[in-house]
């Protein structure tokens, strides 16, 4: 025994607790619940706007922002919020210690999980290159498209295949006609660019020409009135710009 | 010790009247079958654990003997000679004519014979083989070791020696026996629509095409997604148990090591397992639905997948080692009736395994990972020998100079130290880069994660069955034949698995049908080790049955233990002790302390000056 | 039931006393005080929501992992999801956590009724994210079927080509089928690994709105056991505590799924 038990000894509150107990039923005053509301509306707002800001910056400067810009901001924007979350409204500012101990080493796991899975798969590409060259979309023994037994088996990228049987549906006249539609339909859309997805590392030879077999011939005409239309030409330049 | 008197028992909402054991039947036997079904009792959730896990380590012993069997005479292809309808060699050309017959497809025979179909070519024998070993695995893994020794030791000791009345949230703790029922009979419904072939760890693509006209993969994934809620319930039980239901005077460093063990267990169990949730959801979702996560064809990874899956199953394989050692804590300082050395540098061990266990997954995947993640998780595996080899010391020096009695759960523990030093010491060469490429999916590993679970784990399940098993049944065992069986296992087990170890580092590759003949020997050696590990837990089966229906009937401290259940009956009232107990000593100060229920004048203590050192 | 039933606590069992629920409330026998219940029970919650974490992180990882392989696809799928649809869910689920917190506050205060109300907004709420989801991002990108009011409809009124149950759904060609993996079906899409953008983010959301569900399971639990029994006030209210920290954790996890899904560019 380090310490002798019997003499201080307190039967309801043998561990000297007493003082975390009473912490658990703390009562957050209303001002401080709405202050946190506007708060993290706020930053709602700010992150949308930060998003927006990135797409005006990079489309009035002719900039290409790093990607990591993107994700740094977000999330940092993300993690203020979680974190007055935690603090106000899930009380652990006022709780027990252990229970902010028990989040905090959720989230060494996480980290933990996260560093070593990115590490191994963003690293294997690179240094093993025989390892990285086989994929190719759609795979080689065929993918069965839809469900059940009668789904097609088809032994190219889902992307492709379906663009082609639009097109052979509905004619390239009428297929450019909805895609302009469509595409203009959304919010600021990107431009397709030759992304081979394999760890946007330059792998010539790959999926190149993946979309010159099948899709009409200036697929950017639809899409004059969109932002992005002067990037077409410097595309493949681009794609493996970010890591 | 001392209990509080009954005055103040009373104040504190203390039992002061004494009650009958947990084990006294409730009225007639619908009545008591009701009352185990819906108990909240954490004795009888432990005990309903216990047969539950005894009897899936029944049906992955079959599998593994069945594997065993069938490796005996491997499948293989032959040229023999034809014979005619009149019994005679068929001869053409003047050479006589050559037919290809297959030969030792025992399993698949018997599958055959199941169904009620011919056997049509070799893949199906192989496939049989294939049923059976992954069987053995997901049952062994899933079902027996990873709730072993937490779920059912655990449970009914945990608020035993914390002096607690129970678990801190019994009716979770209740649900979760039932989830882990519900998972089991899905595996089981799997195994009997004809099993699944992916092996244990379900790596893409085997798990996500074979059978594809099945449901046997996806009723599989999902009982272990299942087994997953009831491990993390139980874990997280624990964690609060062991924070807020500890004795008035218990503090974190008078704990027994058991719990301590079972503490960082149960932090392991609550941080890594719901990974293996998302994981095999994923799973599912890409074999019912192809998503394209872990399928290259659609973009995603299969390597992925492993990272995945080993995130949790390396942690995990801490879950399993780790309550073994808090047994092992327990059983060496009582029968050797002498303090633990470096109490405090085994219990921060216990949680240094924890948190080691989070860095080194990737060893399990040398082959398949890039050589920058291999080369980094590597280096990290070795940390893993800090924590273990300071216990493997601090339990070896224990011992010196102990008073050691050679009762049956102090044979098996020194059992242990035997084979979970052959076990660890063998991990190295595996945790090394370039031997692990010689050795990686060989029999090496095979033997060496039996000797390390089976020999570690396994071992200490039975060794805690026979340390608690008078307190858990009240009835003593005979400890001769108890003896006698412990020297089978031990011997069985070495005459299976060290044999794999030169297997392996000559090349027999793990989870084939077939080999070469030159290995023939050494796995007919093996096979009948295994026959021999199968008799020496039919005797303890015996042993056991037989303590149940004529064991003496056993007294409160058989071992003279100081920890806090060995204060209550043997079997337990039903609120454990009578008055709430306060901590006054050590859990493990044999030189100043009369165990519980012993007479002082039976027990000298030896804590004069003179002994002391 | 056994002796050692723990369910000391009859709330509900004797409604006619008069007494409130809370007052009633009885710990288990295994504690020695409310408190140490009360914060046992939460120091378990938090165990369990660690859980939750990290079932997310699964998620969180191949996200990650997928977006670094083929960030192109990411950019292209993200530009198929409305900012603005996202925008309003995280504020109706800000709002949500903030009147679940009140709603605790609200019955430590006895508050009874404004509790209940506010418990009741936090419901209302969870489904309105819900029918945003369903209604104005799942089915359209999925079948091609708006919703009349659907302001995006107006883009694609040359490409509605059928209508349901009286005008109130509308059918667009080719809008449909940005569905997961082998089910993708989408004839305009621009970067080949589409289908896994759709994986992750089906898979993302799928899981977080099935969490929405079990969450507003939970309340409306609670909503009962406090009209039917009064069953929370200043001593006792455990329950109400632990739905609220599970509802806020929904709601942290749709604060990261937000910009991820829908700011990239």
């Amino acid at each position: 025994m380090s310490t002798p038990a019997t003499e201080v000894f307190n039967e309801l509150d043998p561990h000297g607790m007493g003082s975390y107990t009473k912490h658990s039923h703390h009562i957050v005053s209303g001002m401080t619940l709405k202050l946190i509301l506007a708060i993290l509306l706020a930053f709602t707002a700010l992150t949308v706007g930060a998003a927006q800001a990135e797409k005006w910056v990079e489309a009035s400067f002719a900039l290409e922002l790093p990607r990591w810009v993107n994700v740094v901001v977000a999330m940092s924007i993300a993690t203020v919020k979680a974190t007055l979350v935690l603090m106000f409204f899930m009380l652990l500012r006022y709780s027990n210690p252990i229970n902010t101990i028990v989040f905090l080493f959720c989230l060494l796991a996480f980290g933990l999980f996260l560093f070593f899975t990115l590490l191994d798969l963003s690293t294997r590409g690179e240094i093993n290159e025989i390892k990285a060259k086989q994929v190719e979309a759609g795979g080689i023994g065929g993918i069965h498209y839809g469900w059940g037994k009668n789904a097609p088996l088809v032994d190219k990228a889902p992307v492709v295949y379906w663009r082609e049987r639009m097109i052979a549906e509905i004619g390239p006249e009428e297929y450019e006609r909805r895609k302009a539609i469509l595409v203009h339909g959304h919010e600021a859309h990107h431009e397709p660019t030759n992304s081979t997805g394999n760890l946007s590392i330059n792998r010539p030879g790959l999926t190149a020409g993946l979309f010159d077999a099948s899709a009409p011939a200036a697929p950017a005409h639809g899409h004059e009135g969109s932002e992005h239309a002067p990037k077409q030409d410097g595309k493949t330049e681009h794609a493996p710009a970010a890591h | 010790m001392t209990t509080l008197d009954n005055s103040r028992a009373h104040e504190l909402g203390g039992h002061g009247h004494h009650e009958g054991s947990y084990l006294t039947p409730k009225g007639g036997f619908w009545a008591t079958v009701w009352d185990w079904a819906t108990t909240v009792d954490h004795k009888k959730i432990g005990v309903m654990y216990l047969c539950a896990v005894l009897f899936m380590f029944f049906l992955g012993g079959m599998a593994a003997l069945a594997v065993r069997t069938e490796l005996l005479n491997p499948v293989r292809t032959e040229q023999v000679k034809a014979l005619g309808a009149d019994g005679k060699e068929l001869m053409e050309n003047g050479k006589p004519v050559m037919k290809t017959v297959i030969t030792g497809q025992w399993l698949g025979d018997m599958a055959a014979w199941w169904k009620g179909q011919e056997l049509t070519s070799i893949d199906q024998g192989n496939n049989w083989y294939n049923r059976a070993f992954t069987l053995h695995g997901a049952i062994m893994v899933f079902m027996v070791i990873i709730p072993s020794i937490p779920a059912s030791l655990g449970n009914f000791f945990i608020p035993l020696m914390l002096g607690a009345k129970d678990v801190a949230f019994p009716r979770l703790n209740l649900l979760s026996w039932y989830i882990y029922v519900t998972g089991s009979i899905f595996a089981v419904c799997s195994i009997l629509i004809g099993g699944v072939d992916t092996g244990w760890t379900f790596y893409t693509p085997y798990s996500t095409t074979t059978d594809a006209d099945h449901a046997n993969v996806v009723l599989m994934v999902l009982g272990a997604f299942i087994l997953g809620f009831s491990s993390i319930l139980t874990g997280l039980n624990f964690v609060v148990t062991v924070h807020k239901l500890r004795a008035p005077g218990m503090g974190w460093f008078d704990m027994p090591l058991f719990i301590w063990a079972m503490y960082s267990t149960s932090i392991i169990q609550v941080l890594a397992t719901p990974v293996i949730g998302i994981t095999l959801l994923l799973l599912c979702f890409e074999r019912i639905f192809r998503i394209g996560i872990f399928d290259p064809a659609l973009g995603g990874d299969p390597v992925l997948y492993q990272h995945f899956f080993w995130f949790y199953s390396h942690p995990v394989v801490y879950v399993m080692i780790l309550p073994a050692f808090g047994v092992i804590s327990e059983i060496i300082p009582v029968h050797s009736h002498k303090k633990i050395f470096g109490y405090r540098a085994v219990a921060f061990a216990s949680l240094g395994v924890a948190l080691v266990s989070f860095l080194v997954w990737g060893h399990h995947m040398f082959a398949s990972s890039g050589e920058l993640g291999a080369t980094v998780f590597s280096a990290l595996t070795f940390l893993v020998a800090i924590p273990t080899a300071v216990k493997v010391f601090n339990w070896i020096a224990t011992l010196y100079k102990g008073s050691i009695a050679l009762t049956t759960p102090m044979l098996y523990a020194l059992m242990f130290l035997f084979l979970f030093s052959i076990g660890g010491l063998t991990g190295l060469p595996l945790g090394a880069l370039a031997t692990d490429l010689h050795l990686h999916d060989s029999y090496f590993v095979v033997a060496h994660f039996h000797y390390v679970m089976m020999g570690g784990t396994i071992i200490t399940f039975v060794a805690g069955l026979h340390h608690w098993w008078p307190k858990m049944f009240g009835k003593m065992y005979n400890q001769f034949w108890a003896n006698v069986g412990a020297w089978i296992v031990f011997i069985g087990f070495n005459v299976t698995f060290f044999t794999q170890f030169f297997l392996g580092s000559q090349g027999m590759p793990r989870r084939y049908a077939s080999y070469v003949d030159e290995y023939h020997t050494l796995h007919v050696i093996s096979t009948f080790g295994s026959y021999l590990l199968f008799i020496g837990f039919m005797v303890h089966l015996l042993v056991f049955i037989h303590s149940l229906v004529a064991g003496r009937k056993a007294p409160a401290n058989p071992w003279g233990g100081l920890t806090l259940e060995w204060e209550a009956a043997s079997p337990p009232s039903e609120h454990n002790f009578d008055h709430e107990p306060i901590v006054t000593h050590g859990p493990y100060d044999y030189e100043t302390t009369v165990p519980p229920h012993w007479n002082a004048k039976d027990y000298p203590l030896p804590a004069l000056p003179a002994n002391h050192h | 039931m056994t002796t050692l039933d723990t369910r000391s606590n009859p709330i509900g069992a004797d409604v006619q006393s008069g007494e409130p629920g809370w007052k009633r409330y009885v710990p288990g026998h295994h504690w020695r005080t409310a408190d140490e219940e009360f914060d046992a029970c939460t120091l378990g919650f938090w165990l369990f929501l660690a859980t939750e974490v990290l079932l997310f992180a699964g998620l969180f990882c191949g996200y990650t992992i997928m977006r670094y392989k083929h960030p192109e696809a990411f950019v292209n799928g993200s530009s198929y999801l409305d900012w603005r649809w996202g925008a309003l869910n995280t504020v109706v689920l800000l709002i949500s956590s903030y009147t679940m917190a009140a709603a605790i506050r609200a019955f430590q205060l006895d508050r009874q009724k404004a509790g209940r109300l506010l418990l009741a907004i936090t419901f209302i709420c969870g489904l309105g994210f819900l029918v945003i989801k369903f209604t104005f991002e799942y089915t359209p990108k999925l079948s091609g079927w708006f919703i009349a009011i659907d302001p995006a409809l107006h883009h694609y009124a040359s490409l509605v080509d059928g209508e349901a149950l009286g005008g109130l759904f509308k059918h667009v060609a080719g809008y449909g089928g940005k569905a997961p993996g082998q089910f993708f079906s989408y004839a305009f899409s621009s970067d080949p690994w589409e289908p896994l953008w759709w994986s992750i983010y089906y898979c993302a959301t799928g899981i977080h709105a099935l969490h929405v569900i079990i969450g507003m399971t939970l309340i409306a639990w609670c909503y009962r056991r406090a009209v039917l029994y009064n069953a929370y006030g200043p001593s006792h209210y455990t329950m109400v505590e632990n739905t609220g920290l599970y509802w806020h954790l929904v709601d942290l996890i749709w604060i990261f799924l937000f910009p991820l899904l829908y700011l990239i560019h």
